[in-house]
């Protein structure tokens, strides 16, 4: 986020180079003033989740086409991770490429006809991607152990079986792929396909008429979302250990996804992260204080808050942040 | 072997005359606004819930209260058109996605919230009986919510062919812009659109009550099936709607002679995708093409 601010002023090199290491500091020192597991376990979330919602957001965001069915390559992904470690008995990062081309091909699967239809019918198309895997997951029992779901067998610990008696090692994994993915979608937003979505999301006609290849841009900008995911879901599902057709394919954390990137800002690369970590700590203290009858108080919540911000602020917290900065620094020159 | 195809195929026609109904709410809303609106399923839900608890109140069949949820279901539409629809009509479409994901959010939550996260369901008079005919057997409960859903199209399509409003809503659909000159006020008739497709949606919840149950979020797994019809009869095409609910309804209904039930969804996603992917613009639009979408 600082990064992007201080972009605006009179040196943009130095400073976002500065912001970058400010923020690298901050996330691999988080260790030390996150001294208890339970923040350590939230840190690991807000990068995880985070970081599968700015890959959501390369095609929600910079391209404007709501994908409404992205948790299924990160349950690909969780799956993946699963049946290697307990049935296989591989090394969980031999399963990650696995679950990237796995992804990759669903995604061309569900791109390639939607994308040529105008308007709807790609948001259409993702929301019965959700359905579909779970009704494979939980089929398909020899493979995926169906309802029951499959546990990872406890490992010695170490890098190469993502499984750590402590926490911290594995906070180190997930911050690395977050910084990872902050810069691919840094990167992404300023190169020309960027530029290309930028165009798709505020006039597809004029967009086509500027020679933008509109198909190519979304389908590129889906299989790169798709293998972020499909990535995100690997390594949550190494670090829960377990998995079954309802956690891998859940609605929930298609909606998380969706409201990270609205709450923090969709147009900005850094917005997701933002939105997942105000949202994460609230939604894990929310859900353990409402139970019963009162879960539904938080997801009635959740659908309040969609609405308000997409009517009011439809910039989201990071549209605010940037009024308010611009409004200092111009306050500062007169 | 002939007679379990001929039973199952009639169990289709049935089953799909409802999800017609169910869908042309959705069809209607999207042909008028452009607006694709994903609590549609929570609409049904708060038709089944409301004519449940009706039902109950009053002592009556739930088919008896259908023309009440109805009422209910037009004003309760229209109120939701002005507070969430109407800010964001000329958002971009992103932004309308997430505005009724939104929606059916807080009427899934708001009703669990009220009743339980619990399954309801009513006991008729008629839910053991059913007419032999020809050596076939019809269930009582689903033949009375087909009739229902045939009378329901008969309405819709008299309304949109004979009367006034309906065809100034038609002409709405083709040329917002250019109906403003002809004196009709748009804003109204999205209003009046999005009323009476809530209301088709909330009736079929109270006709298909009898013969199924409701809790507060079995939304989520009709809003799948309304989504097949109506990308299958073309987005927007109230007839392509009807005729897709029966091939969607027949299409299920066939699949579980061969598939275990627990998937007999499947099939239903598989035609789904190939609606996508074969016929630009929507299936049945190419045969009963009236205007280009």
């Amino acid at each position: 986020m600082a990064t992007h601010t201080t972009s605006r002023a009179v040196k943009p090199r130095t400073s976002a180079a500065i912001g970058w290491l400010v923020f690298l500091v901050a996330v691999f020192t988080a260790p030390l003033y996150l001294d208890n597991q339970y923040d350590l376990r939230l840190a690991i979330l807000v990068c995880l989740l985070g970081g599968a919602s700015i890959g959501w957001n390369l095609l929600g965001g910079y391209a404007n086409q709501i994908s409404l069915g992205h948790i299924t390559f990160f349950g690909i992904g969780m799956y993946t991770v699963a049946i290697f470690q307990s049935s296989l008995h591989l090394s969980p990062w031999l399963a990650i490429p696995v679950a990237v081309i796995l992804s990759l091909a669903v995604a061309a699967l569900i791109g390639w006809p939607s994308f040529r239809l105008s308007g709807h019918y790609f948001a259409l198309a993702t929301l019965a991607l959700l359905p579909v895997s779970e009704l494979v997951a939980s089929g398909w029992e020899s493979l995926t152990g169906g309802a029951r779901g499959l546990s990872v067998p406890i490992l010695p610990s170490g890098l190469a079986t993502l499984q750590f008696d402590r926490p911290e090692p594995f906070f180190y994994v997930a911050a690395a792929f977050l910084v990872i993915v902050l810069a691919i979608a840094r990167l992404v937003r300023f190169s020309t396909l960027g530029m290309r979505l930028s165009a798709i999301r505020s006039n597809p006609e004029a967009a086509t008429l500027a020679g933008v290849d509109q198909f190519r841009a979304k389908m590129t900008a889906l299989l790169i979302s798709a293998a972020i995911v499909a990535i995100a879901g690997s390594l949550y599902g190494a670090f829960l250990q377990y998995v079954d057709p309802r956690t891998a394919f859940s609605w929930d954390t298609t909606l998380n996804l969706v409201l990270f990137a609205i709450v923090g800002g969709l147009q900005f690369w850094w917005g997701p992260l933002l939105g997942a970590a105000i949202l994460v700590p609230v939604n894990e203290y929310a859900s353990m204080q409402l139970s019963g009858n009162l879960a539904a108080l938080g997801q009635l919540a959740y659908g309040v808050i969609l609405l308000l911000l997409i009517i009011f602020q439809p910039r989201g917290l990071g549209g605010l942040l940037q009024t308010v900065f611009q409004r200092l620094e111009g306050g500062s020159r007169k | 072997m002939l007679q379990l195809i001929l039973q199952s195929v009639a169990n289709g026609v049935l089953i799909g005359s409802v999800y017609g109904l169910i869908s042309v709410g959705l069809t209607l809303i999207f042909g008028v606004m452009n607006i694709v609106n994903f609590a549609q399923g929570e609409l049904l839900m708060i038709g089944m819930m409301a004519a449940y608890f009706l039902s109950g109140a009053l002592q009556l069949d739930p088919l008896l209260i259908a023309p009440l949820v109805g009422v209910g279901g037009f004003l309760f539409g229209m109120l939701t058109e002005r507070l969430v629809i109407e800010p964001i009509i000329k958002a971009p479409q992103s932004a309308q996605i997430i505005a009724t994901v939104g929606l059916s959010l807080i009427l899934a939550n708001g009703v669990a919230l009220l009743t339980g996260n619990n399954f309801f369901s009513v006991t008729t008079a008629y839910q053991d009986q059913s007419f032999d005919v020809l050596g076939l057997s019809f269930p009582a409960s689903f033949v009375y919510a087909a009739a229902c859903a045939l009378v329901m199209a008969i309405l819709l399509g008299l309304f949109l062919n004979k009367t006034r409003y309906g065809k100034a809503m038609r002409a709405t659909s083709q040329n917002r812009y250019a109906v403003q000159l002809m004196g009709i006020d748009p804003r109204w008739m999205y209003m009046l659109a999005f009323g009476i497709g809530s209301a088709l949606t909330m009736v079929a919840g109270a006709v298909i009550l009898p013969y199924t149950l409701t809790y507060p979020y079995i939304g989520q797994h009709f809003i799948l099936i309304m989504f097949t019809v109506v990308v299958l009869g073309g987005l927007g095409s109230v007839r392509g709607a009807i005729i897709a609910g029966l091939v969607v309804g027949v299409v299920q209904s066939m699949s579980t002679l061969v598939l275990p039930i627990e998937i007999q969804n499947l099939p239903v996603f598989v035609v789904f995708f190939f609606a996508l992917v074969l016929i630009p613009g929507g299936g049945f639009q190419r045969i009963f093409r009236r205007r280009p979408n």
